[in-house]
C-alpha cells in the first residue's frame, strides 16, 4: 500500500527517481501521471486481504 | 499497488465499478483507493483470446463444412477456388493477429531471463541449468540462441519463435 505517489511521466527521470536514495519505495511510487486528488495525500498504511489468488483473477479487500 | 506487471488485457474494478490500471514504478499494476474499505479484482481478459477463438471456430467450421458429402463414399475433395482463398486469408489474418504488437512492449520477466540465458554458451547453459535448479529443460534456451543467432535479438525476434 503506497501512500504517496509522484508524478514523472519521462522515462528516464522516471528511474532516476527510483533510485535515488531518498526515495523510500514501501511508501511511494512514480506514476506517469497522478489521478486527481491522490498527488498530495500521504497516508501510508492499511491492509490488504486476500480473497482469491488465480492466474487469471486477483481478488482482494483492500481498507486505507 | 501490486507486485505485478503491468500488461495488456488486465483489467481492475473498485467495488464492482471499473478502475483504471496505473503502472507503478515504470512496471506495476497499481490502482487510486480513496479512504474506506474496498472491494478489488483484477482480471485478465485480454482481446486477443476471443478474436482467436472466434478465427479457430469459423477456421473448423468452414474446413468441415468444405469436407462434407453425406452418403457417399470419402473421395478427394474439391475445394472451391473462392473457399480455397478465403481460407487462406483466414489463416493469414489470425496469423497477422498473433505477431501484431509483437514487439510492442520490451522485454520482462522470464522473457528476459531466457534471453540472458541464452547468452550463454552451450556448456554454460546446461552448467547453469543443474547449479540454479532450473524448471525449464535447456532444449529451449538452446532453440533460443541459435534463432537468436539467425534472426537476431530484438524483442520482435525474440518473440517470434514463440508464436511458431
Amino acid at each position: 500500500m503506497a501512500g504517496r505517489a509522484v508524478a514523472e511521466p519521462d522515462r528516464e527521470r522516471a528511474l532516476e527517481r527510483l533510485a535515488a536514495p531518498d526515495f523510500d519505495v514501501a511508501r511511494q511510487i512514480v506514476l506517469p501521471a497522478v489521478p486527481p486528488g491522490f498527488g498530495d495525500v500521504d497516508a501510508c498504511g492499511g491492509e490488504i486481504a486476500w480473497r482469491s489468488r488465480s492466474p487469471e483473477q486477483l481478488d482482494l479487500m483492500a481498507t486505507t | 499497488m501490486l507486485s505485478e506487471l503491468v500488461y495488456p488485457g488486465w483489467q481492475a474494478t473498485v467495488d464492482g465499478a471499473p478502475a483504471p490500471i496505473l503502472p507503478a514504478d515504470l512496471i506495476f499494476r497499481s490502482i487510486a483507493l480513496s479512504p474506506g474499505r474496498h472491494e478489488v479484482s483484477f482480471v485478465f481478459r485480454p482481446i486477443v483470446v476471443p478474436a482467436g477463438a472466434a478465427i479457430t471456430l469459423i477456421t473448423i467450421s468452414v474446413g468441415d463444412c468444405s469436407h462434407r458429402h453425406p452418403g457417399r463414399v470419402r473421395k478427394a475433395v474439391r475445394v472451391r477456388p473462392a473457399w480455397r482463398l478465403a481460407l487462406i486469408a483466414w489463416l493469414l489474418a489470425a496469423f497477422a493477429l498473433r505477431v501484431h504488437w509483437l514487439d510492442t512492449r520490451e522485454l520482462n520477466g522470464d522473457e528476459a531471463f531466457g534471453y540472458f540465458f541464452a547468452l550463454r554458451p552451450c556448456p554454460g547453459i546446461v552448467q547453469a541449468t543443474l547449479s540454479l535448479r532450473e524448471p525449464h529443460p535447456v532444449a529451449s534456451y538452446f532453440v533460443q540462441k541459435a534463432w537468436s543467432g539467425i534472426a537476431g535479438d530484438s524483442e520482435f525476434a525474440l518473440r517470434f519463435a514463440s508464436v511458431w
